[in-house]
């Protein structure tokens, strides 16, 4: 596994931040992430029973909650968006 | 011996193109510097400049110039304006005077490349009291801000500025680079005279002005009023280019031209200014909105000029209209929460009576980026300090190198979903480029090979040129401890939203 940086941007928040992840990260992990660094700081914190998706930015289709950042297939500094689906 | 009257010998005296006999035409005037067009000399020696001016005249009417401000300033010099400003007033003087200074220098050289390269001669005439203008500028700038330095080392930056890597210097160097100093002459004209000056600097100032004597600075009004007539002299120069152009079947070019130096000043005015306008300037001097400034003077008085002289409106004239609604207000959050990385003492500027402003001015402004300044007020409130400062940083645009962002908040909606930023990504050679815009993307692909090397400062710390460690992004900067952006008001603004707060160390 090795460390991607990605362009993420989190519902509600103003503007993209860069951040960076490990290509093992699932899709689950990686949206817990970018949660914990702008969460609380620029965004209302989330209901504990938030559901949160990932989405590569211009797509509507969630990306499975497994998938890894390798099998994605994400190149260095894609841009993707962690929104609430439920 | 009486003295002829200026009309009776201008044009023959300005007259001073001649046959070289030395060298040839091609290396004296080389085509990549002067006119890269293929436009004749003769078709160039049409230009004829709007207002004329001669040197004896110029340096009488400096003089008075720098008499009245220079006065004006001794007068008040003991008046400590300064030490009584508020620290709106004083967030707004360190982001002018900052970065200000150094830019007149761009477009000095700017000028003096139009005085030296340009075919027309009345042109380089022009250019010739522009690029002194500019020198003026400059100097009267860095020394009406060293005044402030006994007060505060805010700002010696109005020098130091242009020498370091700081991130917002990064950002408008990069656009002054673009338009003034890597262009042939007649291109540097029209972006910078045309688009740059009679679009946005010479209102600007006018706007400026007005408002800091509202504010009683009136050595700053001064200032500003000596500098904005000398930009409304020389501004003129781009408009009978334009028409040589046309003329000559290059509209497109200069229609291209136009629409790239129009953006690439739209992106800096509406950071700076629009910071300057709709937050830093205290509510009760506020003039007019950045929205209603925009609107008055550049898109019914800029618009008209561009019609009027056979152009178009830039194509991205719809998402310029957009973008005056919204980019400068994620860009203050932006230049607040990470106000470390810049070196005046940032300000919130959204107290409950702001919030109100900013509401009227840009209703739904409190469902959008309200909603996340509500995230910072309450940080502030629970006394969670170190949560107003984000661990990660934002993405950059690698054209203009300011904050990637959009529509904050769940208030609007946009392309059915409740907030709405987009990065404008483009994959070219192997790397991957982020653009706020469409039209940020748009510049850039017109030449990739002219902008693919620049590097942004989240670029250069993901590439290991920053030096790691908690120091080294700010010590690339060039900023010491001392010089790294704490809150204005030490949080006190906050005071308006509950009781009173005991000021918080950062």
């Amino acid at each position: 596994m090795a460390d991607i940086p990605l362009a993420v941007l989190l519902e509600g928040d103003y503007g993209y931040k860069v951040q960076v992840f490990d290509t093992g990260d699932t899709m689950a992990a990686l949206a817990g992430k970018v949660v914990e660094q702008v969460a609380g700081v620029l965004v209302a914190p989330f209901p504990p029973d938030a559901i949160l998706k990932v989405r590569l930015q211009g797509s509507d289709e969630a990306l499975p909650d497994g998938l890894t950042i390798a099998d994605a297939g994400f190149v260095e500094m894609e841009s993707v968006e962690i929104y609430r689906a439920g | 011996m009486a003295l002829l009257d200026m009309h009776e010998w201008y044009d023959l005296t300005r007259d001073t193109n001649w046959t070289p006999a030395y060298v040839a035409e091609e290396e004296l005037f080389p085509p990549e510097f002067s006119d890269p067009f293929g436009i004749s000399v003769e078709q160039w020696e049409t230009f004829d400049e709007p207002y004329k001016v001669c040197y004896r005249d110029y340096v009488e009417t400096q003089r008075d110039k720098d008499i009245g401000a220079y006065s004006v300033k001794s007068a008040l010099a003991r008046a400590d304006f300064f030490k009584n400003a508020s620290p709106h007033w004083k967030a707004l003087l360190a982001l002018h005077f900052s970065p200000i200074g150094f830019a007149e220098f761009h477009s000095a050289s700017a000028f003096a490349r139009m005085t030296r390269f340009s075919r027309a001669p009345g042109m380089r005439n022009m250019a010739t009291f522009g690029t002194l203008d500019e020198m003026r500028h400059g100097q009267i700038q860095m020394y009406f801000a060293y005044e402030f330095i006994k007060h505060d080392r805010v700002f010696d930056w109005a020098h130091k500025s242009s020498k370091t890597e700081n991130w917002i210097i990064i950002s408008l160097r990069h656009a002054l680079d673009d338009i003034e100093h890597t262009r042939d002459a007649i291109s540097a004209a029209i972006m910078t005279n045309f688009a740059f000056e009679q679009g946005f600097t010479n209102l600007q100032f006018i706007g400026l002005s007005a408002d800091a004597a509202k504010a009683g600075d009136h050595t700053f009004a001064t200032m500003l009023q000596s500098i904005q007539t000398d930009e409304a002299r020389h501004a003129q120069i781009g408009t009978p280019l334009i028409s040589i152009m046309i003329e000559n079947g290059r509209k497109a070019e200069a229609q291209q031209l136009v629409d790239i130096g129009f953006w690439r000043i739209w992106k800096q005015f509406s950071a700076l200014s629009g910071i300057s306008m709709d937050y830093y300037t205290p509510l009760e001097f506020r003039e007019h909105s950045l929205k209603e400034f925009m609107h008055e003077w550049v898109v019914d008085q800029f618009a008209r000029n561009i019609k009027a002289l056979g152009l178009d409106l830039p194509w991205y004239w719809d998402y310029f209209l957009h973008d005056i609604e919204t980019f400068h207000h994620s860009q203050q959050i932006g230049v607040y929460v990470y106000r470390a990385t810049e070196w005046w003492r940032p300000i919130a500027c959204v107290s409950p009576a702001e919030r109100d402003w900013l509401e009227e001015k840009y209703p739904g402004w409190n469902d959008t980026y309200g909603k996340c300044w509500d995230v910072v007020i309450d940080n502030i409130r629970q006394g969670r300090f170190e949560k107003t400062v984000p661990e990660v940083p934002p993405l950059i645009c690698n054209m203009c190198g300011l904050e990637v962002t959009g529509i904050a908040g769940v208030g609007r909606q946009a392309n059915g979903r409740r907030w709405n930023a987009t990065d404008f990504h483009l994959d070219h050679e192997g790397r991957r480029y982020h653009f706020c815009s469409e039209p940020c993307k748009w510049v850039f692909e017109l030449e990739p090979a002219r902008y693919q090397g620049h590097r942004s400062i989240i670029d250069r710390v993901l590439d290991g040129t920053v030096p790691p460690g908690p120091d080294g992004f700010y010590e690339y900067m060039g900023q010491s401890f001392e010089e790294r952006g704490v809150c204005g008001y030490d949080y006190q603004w906050i005071d308006g939203y509950d009781a009173p707060r005991a000021a918080a160390a950062e």
